[in-house]
Order: C-alpha cells, then sequence, then structure tokens
C-alpha cells in the first residue's frame, strides 16, 4: 500500500462533532460518516500519515486484527478518493488520545442528497454568447 | 396571469418601503424566442448568476446580481402547480446563498415565537406535520422550503424565515387535514395539489430555531421523542439542501452551514403517525420546553 497518505480536504469539507467525523463529497453530494476509531484516524491523515508505522503501532496498542482493519480502513478511504498519497506529511503528527479499546474504523456513505445533485448537472455559460440560447455553454 | 400566478405564494411576505436588502423581481411572459432557443437545465453564469430552464411547462427563473430575479413563463407555466407553490425558488436559493443565508427543504412551525425546523426525506410527514402544529394554534413558516439564517455570531439564535404561503398535499393527507375546501392553485407532476394557506391558519414570517425535528416512522424505533446526537442531525439536515442541489452555494459552504446549525440548536427524532392532535402536541412540546422534551 502507498506509503504515505493525506487527507483529500479539497474534495471533502469536514467536521469533527462530539466524536464522529462527518465528511460530504463536493464532488457526488455524499455525505461521509467515520466512526469506532476512525474519526482518531482522521486526525492523523489531515497531516499526513505513514501507513505502516501507523498500522505497526495499533498492532502494538491492540493486536493483529486492529492492525488490519486499520489497512482495511485506509484502503477504503483510499478507492473513495477521501485520502490522497502524498510525499511528505504537511503538519507534525498530533498527539492521539488512544481509547482503552479498540473499536474498528468504519467509513458510512449517505446518499441522500446525491440523487438530487445528479439530476440536474450544471451548465458554464458563456454570457457573450447569451444564455440559455445554444450557442453558449455546454 | 403572471402575478396572479406569484401572488398567493409571496403575499404573506412585506416589504419596507426602501429597505435595502430588498430584490427587483421581473415577472412576464415568456417570449417566443426564449421558448424557441432555451435549454432545459441548471445554467451558472459568468457574472455569479444562475439560471433554470424547464421546457415543460416552459419556464425560465433566473438571479443576476445586476439584474435581480427574472421569472418568464407560458400561460401552461404558470399554471403550473410547482411554480405556483414556489415561485421563484431557485432563483431566490441563488441570491439568498449569496446573502449567507439556506434555503433548506424542510417545513417549520413556531409557537410563541419558538420555531421548529421538521426535516425528513420526501413523504415524512413534514406538511401534514406542519399543517397538524397550525390547526392546533401554532404559527406557520413553510412546508417544503424554509430559508435558514445561521450566521456567524453563537450567542444569537438561528432564525427561520418563511419563503411561500402554499402547501402541497397529496389526496388522503388533504382528506386528512380537511383541506376540501382551501384555494387550489394546481397540481403537482406528482399529482399533489398545491392549496393556498387559508386565512384562518396563522403565518409568521419568521422565527428563532428552538429544536430540529427529524421525522420519522411510527413503526421505527422508539415511541417518544428522543434526542439526537449533532452528528446524527448533521446527516438528517444533510439531505435538505435545496441550495446545494440548485447549484446556488458551494458544498464547503453549505456543510459548514449545516454542522454550525447542528451543533448550536438541539435535535431530536420524533416517531409520527395519524393522531394529528398527539403530533401536534409532541411538536409543540418540544419547541417549549427549550429542546427538552418529556419523558
Amino acid at each position: 500500500m502507498t506509503e504515505l497518505l493525506i487527507a483529500n480536504t479539497a474534495r471533502f469539507p469536514h467536521d469533527t462533532i462530539d466524536g464522529e467525523t462527518l465528511l460530504i463529497d463536493s464532488e457526488t453530494g455524499h455525505l461521509l460518516m467515520m466512526t469506532g476509531v476512525g474519526p482518531l484516524l482522521w486526525q492523523l491523515l489531515l497531516g499526513g500519515v505513514a501507513v505502516e508505522p501507523l498500522a505497526a503501532e495499533v498492532v502494538d496498542r491492540f493486536g493483529p486484527a486492529a492492525g488490519e482493519d486499520c489497512r482495511s480502513f485506509l484502503q477504503a478511504l483510499a478507492e473513495a478518493g477521501v485520502v490522497i498519497p502524498a510525499t511528505k506529511a504537511v503538519a507534525e503528527a498530533p498527539a492521539l488520545d488512544w481509547p482503552e479499546s479498540f473499536a474498528p474504523p468504519v467509513l458510512e456513505r449517505y446518499d441522500d442528497i446525491a440523487n438530487i445533485i445528479a439530476m440536474d448537472p450544471i451548465h458554464d455559460v458563456d454570457q457573450s454568447a447569451g444564455w440559455p440560447r445554444r450557442g453558449g455553454g455546454t | 396571469m403572471t402575478l396572479d400566478a406569484v401572488a398567493p405564494a409571496l403575499s404573506h411576505l412585506t416589504v419596507e418601503n426602501g429597505a435595502e436588502s430588498a430584490q427587483r423581481w421581473m415577472v412576464g411572459l415568456a417570449t417566443e424566442r426564449d421558448r424557441a432557443d432555451a435549454r432545459q437545465g441548471i445554467f451558472r453564469l459568468s457574472d455569479g448568476g444562475l439560471a433554470m430552464v424547464e421546457r415543460s411547462p416552459f419556464s425560465i427563473e433566473s438571479f443576476e446580481p445586476a439584474h435581480g430575479i427574472s421569472l418568464v413563463a407560458t400561460p401552461a407555466g404558470f399554471a403550473a402547480g410547482d411554480l405556483r407553490a414556489h415561485p421563484g425558488a431557485f432563483a431566490l436559493s441563488a441570491w439568498l446563498a449569496g446573502q449567507g443565508l439556506q434555503v433548506m427543504h424542510a417545513a417549520a412551525v413556531a409557537f410563541g415565537g419558538r420555531g421548529v425546523l421538521l426535516v425528513g426525506p420526501g413523504g415524512a410527514g413534514k406538511t401534514t406535520s406542519a399543517l397538524a402544529c397550525a390547526l392546533a394554534g401554532g404559527d406557520f413558516l413553510g412546508d417544503d422550503l424554509c430559508l435558514i439564517d445561521i450566521g456567524d455570531d453563537p450567542d444569537e439564535p438561528a432564525r427561520i424565515h418563511s419563503l411561500f404561503a402554499t402547501v402541497k398535499l397529496n389526496a388522503d393527507s388533504a382528506r386528512r387535514l380537511g383541506a376540501g375546501e382551501w384555494a387550489r392553485l394546481g397540481t403537482t407532476p406528482r399529482d399533489k395539489v398545491v392549496f393556498r394557506l387559508p386565512a384562518f391558519l396563522r403565518t409568521v414570517v419568521s422565527a428563532s430555531i428552538a429544536a430540529i425535528v427529524v421525522l420519522a416512522p411510527s413503526d421505527s424505533g422508539p415511541a417518544e421523542a428522543s434526542a439526537l446526537r449533532p452528528a446524527a442531525a448533521t446527516r438528517a439536515l444533510a439531505a435538505t439542501g435545496h441550495s446545494l442541489a440548485s447549484g446556488a452555494i458551494n458544498p464547503a459552504l453549505w456543510f459548514a452551514a449545516v454542522t454550525r446549525l447542528a451543533r448550536r440548536v438541539p435535535a431530536f427524532r420524533l416517531p409520527i403517525g395519524w393522531d394529528l392532535g398527539r403530533l401536534a402536541t409532541g411538536i409543540r412540546r418540544i419547541a417549549d420546553e427549550g429542546g427538552e422534551p418529556s419523558q
């Protein structure tokens, strides 16, 4: 797996409320929610994190299964475009308040608004050609 | 014909003479050229405006910063139920997003100035809930689209502003609510009847938001109202994004507004059914008790 990953905040505006991290995909309108230790991992991803050292720390703290859960979660984030490869960390890793017991990180997706957005794609129009005349826009 | 089409929905709103925040509206019949040249869709204009074209029946509504709001349609377009229910909703959304105000797909009522934002997917009962409350003596703010002012000052309450004094009801809901004699304005493509809100129901133009109520089916989860975590409230609110769906607002700004609202206003899940008295009582209790429902 790619060595260093960083949160794709340009595409995914985010907020963490009461320990749950929410993101909105600005391209599709999907709302994503991280639970378990996902919000904790997200704090690291905001500054960039090396995958294997992180997985190793999780294994040290919670065991091999937890390490695999962590890798799977990061893989899922990468496949969704929520995290992207990075060449270097952009911030010092924050000191994390790890929980006593491990709750697997989960990424949930909700598409309630996405279907509405998909119905009406937005066309950019060159007003010099007039709108919504056929001469302008896509 | 043109003003008659839009007036019922908007006549409850007034603007003070010389108000700086007033926006110019142009309402008129579509020309042959409009009809011939226009393509269906939403268009982002280079001056920051937005326009939406519906071809069947024909209408164009737009907001352009230099020209204001424009709504042109054919006679059939002006007779369309959706237009008569929410005239200029798209253009309003575009204009108001630039003012930092969000148009949300939600209903709203108020009791004693304490507003409740009613949220849920289509068919959840937003309109029924709003009307049940109004029939029980509450103040009606909206059944489908409301304007939300969240503001940057955490010490100032978020506010709901009314947009349209109309409701859309299917036949069953109309019968149960006794809307048979209300003035009908049109029918939507989904066979909902658009009614003008009758004079005996009180409307208010604005209220502070005391609580958010997420409407749930009566056969799901706990039978009584239950508090929602802000993250769960955010999820419910995120699906209300009329401004977002219309392209009027950047998704990051919309999301920031929604999470700010979810942090600032207590939210509750309320299962609802056809006992309209119980429904209105439940919502009123949430409004009255500072967001703390009795158990």
